[in-house]
C-alpha cells in the first residue's frame, strides 16, 4: 500500500503539507501514553479483522462440519484441490469476469459520461446530481426486494410495463439461466452508477479551468482539449473506480443472494454466496473458508498487480471504499 | 464556450435535458413503483401496476407504521450504526493521532497493518467471524455486529484522520505544549475540534457502512430481537411473500429514513466518499 | 443548516449516551430475547398465522409468560434454522419435519427429549410419532400428518380432454402432453425453492426401486443402482416436455406468483404437494382456489416394483430446546387440548394426529378427508427425503432435482453427487 500523495488528484489542497515529524523535545510522550491511544483501536482490529482471516487460513486445511469444538480432520489442500474442480466455483468466476466487463465496457462509460455532463453548467444540475445519487444511498437488501418485484413474472412491474407498450413478454428476467446475469447487471447499474458518476465528477472538478482556457487560447477546439486535457488528467480517477468496481464485484452478495439466491441453479451464484451456502447451509465450513481465502487472494493478487502496473503512483488510500458492495 | 451562440447553446441543453430525463426515469421509476405500489391493493397491483392507485389505500403503510417489529427495526439499525460509528471514529481517532504526530520503533509497520486491513473483503472474514462470536457468546447480541464493523471501519478512517491530523502544523502543538497540554489535552480539546468537518465525513461514511451491513447481521442475529431494517425487509417479504402491495410499501418505509438522511447529510456523504474513492 | 448530528460533539454525546444503553444491554442479556418463550413456527399465513398468535397470548396471559412467535417462511425458516442450529442457540419451540434433520440437531445436544414429559401424549396417534422418534426417545411432537399427491384442477383435466387420472407414468407423460396442446400449463412447480422439485425424483425412485430399495441405499449410502438413474431420468425426460408454468425456475412456492398462487388461480393444471396444498392455494392466490380440485397418487412406473399405495409423506410438529423452559412444554399441550387444536384443524385444514379424530374434527373437509383416506389405506410411507436425511445430503438431492430439472445435469451426474454427499457424511 502506497502512501505517495497525486497532486493531480488534488491539485493545490493547501493542508496537504507534511505536518512536524519526529519529536524530541521535552514533553514527548512515554511509551505507555502511546499504546493507551493506540490499544482500543488495535486490540479490535487484531481481534475481528486479523483474527478471523488468520483463523480462515487455517480451517481451510481441514475437513470440519462447525459444530463446536475445534477443526482435527486435517486434509492438507484437498479443499483447494476440490474448489478448483468445483463447476460452482469455476462459474462464479466466469460470473465475476462477465460482470467487471460488463461494468468496464457499459456501466463506466455512462457513468463518466453522465459526469462530463453534469459538470456543464445548465439549470437544475444539482437536482439532477442529487437525484442520481439517489440508488446509491439505497440498502443492497433493500433494493433487491424491490427489484425481485419489478422482475417477477406476469405481475411484475417489469412485464407489465412491456404489455402496456403492446409487447407480451416472455422474457424470464430472473428466471432464464442465460438472462439473469444481465439483469443482475442492469440492477448494479442502477445501483451504482451515481457512485462512480460522483466520482468522476470530483476528479473532472480537479482539473483547473485555466487549462482550458489555455488550449482555447491556442485554438483548441472541444473534442481536442477533451483529449488532450480531460481524459489524461482523468486517468487516477478512472483508474481508481475501476480498481473499487472489481474489488467491490469480488464480495457482491447482499443484492444477489437476496435477489435471485444465486439461482436458477447456480446461474446467478456469486463467490459470496457460494462460501455462504457451503459454510452456514451445508456446515461444510473447512470448504468455505478456502473458499474465502481464494476470495481474499483475488483481492490481493488483483490489487498488487494493479498497483504494480497500472496505478503505479496515483493510488492513495487505496482499496477504501471498496467495502461499499458488502 | 464563450464563443457560442444563443441557437447552439439551446440545441445543446436540449441534448442535455434529454440525456438527464432519461436517466431521472431510470432512476426514478422502481421507487415510484415501490411508493404507489404501497398505495395500492393487491387486485390493483394486478389489473393496474402501472396508473396511479384508485382509490389511493393508505392501509398498508398504517399496518406497517403501527407494527412493533418495523419501529423495534428501525430503532435496532439507529441504535447499532450509532454505536458503531461511535466506537470506530473514537478509536481511529486515537490511532491516527499517534500515527501522525509521534515517531515510535514499528510505527510504519503498524500503520502498514491497518491499512493492509482494507484488502481484507468482508465476506472474506465473516465465516471465522460468526465462529469466533460464538466462542465469546456475542451472537444475537448487538455487540456481535458492533465490533466486527467497528473493526473493518478502522482503516479506512484511520488513514483519512491521519492523513487531516498530519496537516495540522506543529505550531499549534507548540503553543498547546508550552501552554501545559499533554497529549491528552492537545488531542481531546484542540486536535478533535479542529477536526469537526473531517470526523463528520467519516462519522457519516461509518453510519452508511452499518445501516446498510446485511451479511452480518444476517448470520449474527437469528432472534429478531435486534434485527436490523435490512434484515427487517427481508424477512418480511418471505412472511408475506403473497401480499406484494404490503411488502411494497414496507420497502418504501424502509428506504425512508436513508433519503431522509442524504437529503441532510449529502455534503458529508459525498465529501467523504469522494475522499475516500479518490484520496485518502 | 447543518445537521446536529453532524457536530461531533453532539456526536460525542450521543456516543455516550449510546455507549451506555449499550453496557446496559450488554451487561443485562446479552441479546436474548426477552421473551419467555421464543417460537419459531411456518404458518405465516392467515388464518393460522393469527391463530397461533392468539393461543400464544392467551397461554401467556394465562401463565404469566411473554412469547416471541416468529412466523416464518418456508424456505426462509430452513435456513434460519441451519444457522440458528449452527450458533448452537435455537428457539425454544420450533418447526420440524422429525428425520435426520432433527436427528443432527438432536446429536448437537441443541432439543429437549420429551419422553414422559407430554401428558398430551397419548391423544396422538403413535404412528404420527414415528418421525419424531430417534433412537426410543421422542423429540417433537406432531400437529398434523398426511401425504404427497398431486392435486389438480379437475376443470383444467376435463379441457384437455382427460377424463380419469392417470395411474402409470407412461398416461401422465401422455396428460401433461395433452394438458399442453390444450394451452394449459401442466404442471406448477417452485423451482427456486428446490424442495418441491425432490418431491418427483423421490416418488420416482420409489416406484422403481420400492421402499426397500431406498432404504436399503440409504444404509449403504449407494444410489449408483440402475433403479436410481432410471428414476433421474424419468425427471429429465419429464423436465424436457417443459410442462412448468412460465418462470418457474425463480418462483418460490409462497410468493404472489409462486407455485401455490399459481394453482391457486387456475394457471396450472396440477402440482405435486403435501397435505397443506389446497390451504396454501388459496391463502398465497387470495383466491377461492380452484372450483374442483381433485387428488391422485403418484402414478406408478411399468417395471418398478413400488405401488400407488406407499405414500411419500410425513407431517409437521415442534421441538423444544434443550434450554427451554418448562412452560413451553405446557404451551406445547395447551396447543393439543381438544378446543384449540380442533379449532386449527378447522381453520387451517390441517390432517389431525389425534387417535380420536373424530373427537377434534367431527366433519373434516373434503381436501382433508382424501389425505386422510389416503393415510388409513397406505401400505408404507417414506418422510421426505431432504428431511429424512442428514442436511447435507438433503441439501444435495434438493439441488440435484433442480440440477436435473433444468438439464444442467445428468442422472449419472445426480447419482455421484448424492453418493459423494454420503461418503462426506461418514
Amino acid at each position: 500500500m502506497t502512501t505517495t500523495e497525486s497532486p493531480r488528484v488534488s491539485p493545490g489542497r493547501p493542508d496537504r503539507r507534511e505536518g512536524k515529524s519526529p519529536r524530541k523535545r521535552s514533553g514527548r510522550p512515554g511509551a505507555g501514553t502511546l499504546a493507551t491511544f493506540i490499544a482500543p483501536g488495535l486490540v479490535l482490529f487484531l481481534l475481528f479483522v486479523i483474527l478471523p482471516v488468520l483463523f480462515a487460513a487455517y480451517v481451510a486445511f481441514f475437513r470440519w462440519n462447525g459444530l463446536g469444538g475445534v477443526p482435527t480432520d486435517f486434509v492438507g489442500l484437498e479443499n483447494f484441490r476440490n474448489l478448483l474442480q468445483d463447476e460452482v466455483f469455476l462459474g462464479d468466476l466466469w460470473r465475476l469476469g462477465l460482470i467487471v466487463v460488463l461494468s468496464l465496457l457499459v456501466q463506466l462509460p455512462i457513468s463518466f459520461g453522465l459526469a462530463m455532463l453534469l459538470h456543464q453548467r445548465f439549470p437544475g444540475r444539482t437536482a439532477f446530481r442529487l437525484l442520481f445519487f439517489v440508488p446509491y444511498v439505497l440498502t443492497e437488501a433493500v433494493t433487491a426486494v424491490l427489484f425481485r418485484l419489478v422482475f417477477s413474472p406476469r405481475r411484475g412491474f417489469a412485464d407489465s410495463l412491456l404489455a402496456n407498450l403492446g409487447v407480451d413478454s416472455q422474457v424470464g428476467w430472473l428466471s432464464d439461466r442465460e438472462i439473469v446475469m444481465f439483469v443482475i447487471f442492469g440492477i448494479l447499474t442502477w445501483k451504482f452508477f451515481g457512485f462512480h458518476m460522483i466520482l468522476f465528477l470530483a476528479g473532472r472538478q480537479n482539473i483547473p479551468d485555466e487549462l482550458y482556457e489555455a488550449a482555447a487560447i491556442d485554438g483548441a477546439t472541444g473534442a481536442q482539449a477533451f483529449r488532450s486535457i480531460t481524459l489524461p488528467l482523468m486517468g487516477p480517477t478512472v483508474r481508481m473506480i475501476v480498481f473499487l468496481s472489481v474489488i467491490g464485484t469480488v464480495q457482491l452478495f447482499d443484492l444477489v443472494y437476496v435477489l435471485t439466491g444465486g439461482g436458477p441453479f447456480h446461474a446467478s451464484e456469486t463467490l459470496a454466496i457460494t462460501m455462504y451456502e457451503q459454510g452456514f447451509q451445508r456446515n461444510q465450513i473447512g470448504y468455505a473458508s478456502a473458499l474465502s481465502i481464494a476470495m481474499f487472494l483475488i483481492s490481493l493478487v488483483f490489487a498488487l498487480f494493479y498497483q504494480r502496473f497500472v496505478l503505479n503512483r496515483d493510488l492513495q488510500g487505496s482499496i477504501t471504499t471498496a467495502g461499499n458492495r458488502s | 464556450m464563450k464563443v457560442t451562440t444563443r441557437r447552439a447553446r439551446l440545441l445543446r441543453h436540449t441534448g442535455f435535458y434529454i440525456a438527464a430525463f432519461v436517466t431521472t426515469a431510470f432512476v426514478a421509476t422502481p421507487i415510484l413503483f415501490a411508493l404507489l405500489g404501497g398505495f395500492k391493493d393487491n387486485q390493483q397491483l394486478r389489473e393496474n401496476a402501472l396508473g396511479l392507485p384508485s382509490p389511493w389505500n393508505t392501509q398498508n403503510y398504517t399496518d406497517v407504521l403501527a407494527s412493533g417489529a418495523f419501529w423495534q427495526q428501525v430503532f435496532s439499525s439507529v441504535f447499532i450504526a450509532l454505536i458503531t460509528t461511535f466506537i470506530v471514529v473514537a478509536c481511529s481517532a486515537m490511532v491516527a493521532f499517534v500515527f501522525a504526530r509521534y515517531a515510535f520503533r514499528g510505527r510504519e509497520g503498524l500503520f502498514t497493518l491497518f491499512a493492509a486491513g482494507m484488502m481484507f473483503p468482508f465476506a472474506v472474514a465473516v465465516l471465522p467471524l460468526f465462529i469466533i462470536l460464538r466462542t465469546f457468546e456475542l451472537l444475537n447480541s448487538p455487540l456481535g455486529v458492533i465490533l466486527p464493523q467497528a473493526a473493518f471501519g478502522l482503516p479506512l478512517t484511520i488513514i483519512i484522520l491521519r492523513t487531516f491530523f498530519r496537516s495540522i502544523p506543529a505550531e499549534v502543538e507548540e503553543a498547546a505544549t508550552i501552554d501545559g497540554a499533554g497529549p491528552w489535552l492537545f488531542f481531546s480539546r484542540i486536535l478533535l475540534p479542529m477536526a469537526r468537518p473531517v470526523l463528520a465525513t467519516v462519522s457519516v461514511l461509518a453510519l452508511v457502512g452499518s445501516w446498510n451491513s446485511f451479511l452480518l447481521p444476517l448470520v449474527v442475529l437469528q432472534k429478531s430481537t435486534w434485527w436490523t431494517l435490512p434484515l427487517g425487509v427481508t424477512q418480511f417479504s418471505g412472511q408475506y411473500a403473497s401480499d406484494t402491495a404490503k411488502v411494497l410499501a414496507f420497502v418504501m418505509l424502509a428506504m425512508l429514513p436513508a433519503l431522509v438522511f442524504y437529503a441532510f447529510a449529502e455534503r458529508h456523504l459525498i465529501s467523504g466518499l469522494t475522499s475516500g474513492g479518490t484520496k485518502g | 443548516m447543518r445537521n446536529p448530528l453532524l457536530r461531533p460533539r453532539a456526536l460525542v454525546a450521543a456516543g455516550a449516551a449510546a455507549a451506555l444503553a449499550l453496557t446496559a444491554a450488554a451487561c443485562g442479556d446479552s441479546g436474548e430475547s426477552d421473551a419467555d418463550i421464543t417460537w419459531w413456527h411456518i404458518q405465516n399465513q392467515d388464518p393460522l398465522m393469527s391463530t397461533w398468535q392468539e393461543f400464544a397470548d392467551d397461554f401467556g396471559a394465562e401463565h404469566d409468560v411473554t412469547f416471541d412467535v416468529q412466523p416464518i417462511e418456508n424456505q426462509a425458516f430452513k435456513d434460519r434454522m441451519g444457522t440458528a442450529s449452527q450458533s448452537g442457540d435455537v428457539p425454544d419451540i420450533f418447526h420440524t419435519w422429525g428425520g435426520g434433520v432433527l436427528a443432527e440437531q438432536v446429536e448437537a445436544g441443541l432439543v429437549q427429549d420429551l419422553t414422559g414429559k407430554l401428558d398430551c401424549i397419548d391423544q396422538i396417534n403413535p404412528i404420527a410419532l414415528e418421525p419424531y422418534t430417534i433412537d426410543g426417545k421422542l423429540y417433537g411432537m406432531p400437529f398434523d400428518a398426511g401425504v404427497v399427491g398431486f392435486w389438480y384442477n379437475m376443470d383444467l383435466f376435463a379441457e384437455a380432454g382427460i377424463d380419469a387420472p392417470p395411474a402409470t407414468w407412461d398416461e401422465f407423460l401422455a396428460d401433461v402432453q395433452a394438458l399442453k396442446d390444450a394451452g394449459i400449463a401442466p404442471i406448477a412447480l417452485a423451482g427456486a425453492d428446490q424442495w418441491p422439485g425432490h418431491y418427483y425424483w423421490t416418488y420416482l425412485a420409489m416406484r422403481t426401486v420400492g421402499l426397500d430399495g431406498l432404504e436399503a441405499a440409504a444404509e449403504a449410502g449407494d444410489f449408483s443402482g440402475d433403479g436410481f438413474v432410471q428414476a433421474g431420468q424419468m425427471v429429465a425426460d419429464l423436465a424436457a416436455l417443459e410442462p412448468f408454468q412460465p418462470g418457474f425456475e425463480s418462483a418460490t412456492y409462497g410468493e404472489a406468483d409462486g407455485q401455490s398462487a399459481v394453482m391457486g388461480e387456475g394457471l396450472a393444471a396440477m402440482e405435486l404437494m403435501g397435505q397443506w396444498a389446497p390451504q396454501a392455494q388459496r391463502d398465497n392466490s387470495g383466491t377461492d382456489g380452484p372450483e374442483n380440485l381433485g387428488f391422485f397418487p403418484f402414478p406408478t412406473v411399468e417395471g418398478g416394483v413400488g405401488t400407488t399405495t406407499e405414500w411419500l409423506g410425513g407431517g409437521n410438529g415442534y421441538a423444544v430446546a434443550a434450554d427451554a423452559p418448562d412452560e413451553a412444554l405446557d404451551f406445547l399441550c395447551y396447543f393439543m387440548e381438544p378446543e384449540n387444536y380442533s379449532r386449527a384443524i378447522t381453520e387451517g385444514n390441517l390432517t389431525p394426529v389425534a387417535v380420536d379424530t373424530a373427537a377434534v374434527a367431527p366433519d373434516l373437509n373434503e381436501d382433508t378427508q382424501k389425505v386422510v383416506d389416503a393415510l388409513a389405506t397406505a401400505t408404507g410411507t417414506q418422510l421426505y427425503l431432504d428431511q429424512a436425511y442428514p442436511p447435507a445430503i438433503g441439501g444435495v438431492i434438493n439441488e440435484a432435482t433442480e440440477g436435473l430439472i433444468l438439464g444442467q445435469l445428468t442422472p449419472d451426474d445426480f447419482v455421484s453427487m448424492v453418493n459423494e454427499a454420503w461418503a462426506a457424511e461418514e
